[in-house]
């Protein structure tokens, strides 16, 4: 029996697309997201979906009644690792911060609060 | 079989003389009257209701209120053979360990025994329950389930059990369950409709050497009895206590001015938190009551004990109370806090929670006599509530560790919805639990009773039930009172031997 090539090259293009467009579908939200840049980007780039997290980080800000981006950000860049590094250090060593009720590493909100504020500059 | 005696159709007059008398016919009384089932002891029982709701006799109960709000005082209790069993809701759960321990960083602490004074009569109370066997906290070693997996941390799963009655009808009314059970009593003679009005003391204060009683029909007689047993329940002990002030001019048993005070309750603030499974629906025995291991069982969470004595919380029992809608809030929350630690949240679900927790006891939370009168002539009792910001901030605390737990192990999130003092209050309900009145100390400025219920100075009056309870917990406690009563059953019997 013979086989041809022909078939079988479009049966991979085929599924090769089929991933693509898949891949499209689920990665689009994300890259489609509203980015909102700022001096702190080291910090809230870190947080995937910013459109989100500003909700969060304006509750944030509500419960502080003052809020200072520019220290909050320096008291995160001196501590190490990456914001998922603070925020579980956080938890465990009980430093959360509420946002509407929301029980929050304390780190994770704070970036939300910049980002929160930075919005606002923006907007 | 005996049949109860109507006092309305006593003769007015009438002396009765018993070996041992019990006032009231709640869980305690009833209990205590069944334990002394076949002993040689003549013992009489004085319920103020009948075998139904009388608004007339109800009405006995009402009394005015200051200080924080608080449920009414007819409205909160039962007055009729059975008592607030009448409509209590079945939930059963025993003290824990740490409940009777005198803590150095909570004032007023320490029952005069530990938990193991009641350890063995925990079997039968919960037979006089009818919750089924002994399972609680051993519940995932008994039947398939899954909790919630928390990982380390302060707050664990806790189990409840309801009382059944036969039939499956929830949950056990005393006196409807236990009324034939009494009449095959012989050594039982039971009073309905028999109010007692006054504790009468000998001339030196020491003893007590009769009971009057009266109906709201107009009849009036008494009772000489060797012993007393107190058990119309904690406000109600505490108002005949300090009613009866003809011999010593503050009440009985009031030398150091302690009957009433230490009233208590478990607050139940509903609605004060948000939970958010990230990996599903809660197993449904935390949703409601479920059939399992021949008993009906719930999961609630609770601190550990570990937690309570690290950070100085008092107990409490959270509940989940039904499904919940996340607003914009609650929703950016999870995706923003699951997504940045890396947990999936795709199938995450929401639900309300409520919970009973324990107050501090509180010597301003008390019960004294009113200047209004009811139908027979008493002082009313008046209810002197409080709540401190400490009572709610030790809450908070267990929910903020919940709130870090649940983080820690990616199990979830937790909103807390209350802040300040007002958001606390507004809807803040109560148990229904009246605790702490009489309250039990081995030294007489401390507490009202000994460690076994008898009245400090005094050598034959005792008391039953939850007055009793120097400190709360936040188990319910219906079974708890019923095992502290069995205990005095024992304590009683010695004294007829």
């Amino acid at each position: 029996m013979s086989v041809t090539r022909r078939p079988l090259v479009l049966s991979a293009l085929a599924l090769i697309g089929v991933g693509i467009a898949g891949g499209i579908a689920v990665e689009a939200p994300r890259l489609l997201r509203k980015r909102i840049h700022s001096p702190y980007d080291d910090i809230t780039d870190q947080i995937s979906d910013q459109e989100q997290a500003v909700k969060v980080g304006d509750a944030v800000i509500a419960k502080l009644g003052t809020f200072d981006a520019a220290k909050s950000a320096n008291t995160l860049r001196a501590r190490s690792g990456t914001l998922v590094d603070m925020a579980k250090a956080d938890i465990e060593a009980g430093k959360t911060l509420e946002a509407g009720g929301w029980v929050l590493p304390q780190s994770l909100a704070l970036a939300c609060a910049i980002l929160a504020d930075q919005a606002r500059r923006v907007g | 079989m005996n049949s109860f005696i109507d006092a309305r159709s006593v003769p007015s007059g009438t002396a009765i003389e018993t070996d041992l008398l019990i006032v009231g016919g709640g869980p305690a009384g009833i209990t205590l009257a069944l334990a002394l089932k076949n002993t040689p002891i003549r013992v009489t029982l004085l319920e103020s209701g009948g075998m139904e709701f009388d608004a007339a006799t109800q009405a006995l109960y009402e009394g005015p209120e200051t200080g924080t709000h608080y449920l009414p005082l007819d409205g909160s209790r039962m007055r009729f053979l059975g008592g607030s069993t009448n409509h209590w809701g079945g939930w059963c759960r025993p003290l824990e360990k740490i409940d009777f321990e005198q803590r150095n960083w909570l004032a007023h602490s320490g029952w005069p025994f530990g938990r193991e004074a009641l350890e063995a009569y925990y079997p039968r109370a919960q037979e006089m329950v009818e919750a089924g066997p002994l399972i609680y906290d051993d519940a995932p070693n008994r039947f398939p389930v899954t909790t919630l997996a928390m990982g380390k941390g302060g707050i664990e799963t806790v189990w409840f059990q309801f009382s059944k009655m036969r039939g499956s009808v929830l949950p056990t009314h005393f006196g409807e369950r236990y009324a034939d059970d009494l009449k095959q009593v012989s050594n039982l003679k039971l009073y309905t409709k028999a109010n007692v009005t006054g504790l009468r003391l000998a001339k030196d204060g020491k003893s007590l050497k009769r009971v009057d009683v009266a109906t709201l029909s107009g009849v009036k007689f008494s009772v000489t009895p060797k012993y007393v047993v107190l058990g119309a329940g904690a406000i109600e002990n505490a108002r005949l206590m300090l009613t009866s002030n003809d011999v010593m001019a503050a009440g009985v048993g009031n030398a150091n001015d302690l009957v009433g005070r230490y009233f208590s309750d478990h607050p139940i603030p509903g609605n004060n938190a948000t939970l958010v499974t990230f990996g599903g629906k809660l197993s449904p025995y935390y949703l409601g009551t479920q059939n399992a291991g021949g008993a009906r069982m719930r999961a609630a969470f609770a601190p550990t004990e570990n937690f309570r004595r690290t950070r100085h919380v008092l107990g409490s029992l959270i509940t989940v109370d039904g499904g919940a809608k996340l607003d914009a809030l609650g929703q950016a929350a999870v995706r923003t806090a699951a997504e940045t630690l890396g947990y999936n949240a795709g199938k995450a679900h929401a639900y309300t929670i409520g919970c009973g927790f324990e107050p501090a006891p509180d010597p301003e939370r008390r019960i004294t006599l009113d200047t209004t009168r009811d139908a027979l002539g008493m002082p009313r009792g008046k209810l002197n509530n409080t709540i401190s910001d400490d009572d709610f901030a030790r809450y908070r605390a267990t929910l903020e560790e919940w709130g870090r737990q649940l983080l820690t192990s990616g199990a979830g999130l937790l909103q807390i919805h209350h802040a300040t003092r007002a958001e606390w209050l507004e809807g803040l309900d109560w148990g229904n639990h009246h605790m702490g009145t009489t309250r039990m100390h081995a030294d007489p400025k401390q507490g009202v009773t000994d460690a076994a219920g008898l009245v400090h100075g005094m050598s034959n009056l005792f008391v039953a039930g939850s007055g009793l309870f120097p400190t709360y917990g936040a188990s319910n406690p219906t079974m708890n009172l019923v095992a502290l009563t069995l205990r005095l059953a024992d304590h009683l019997k010695g004294f007829f031997k």
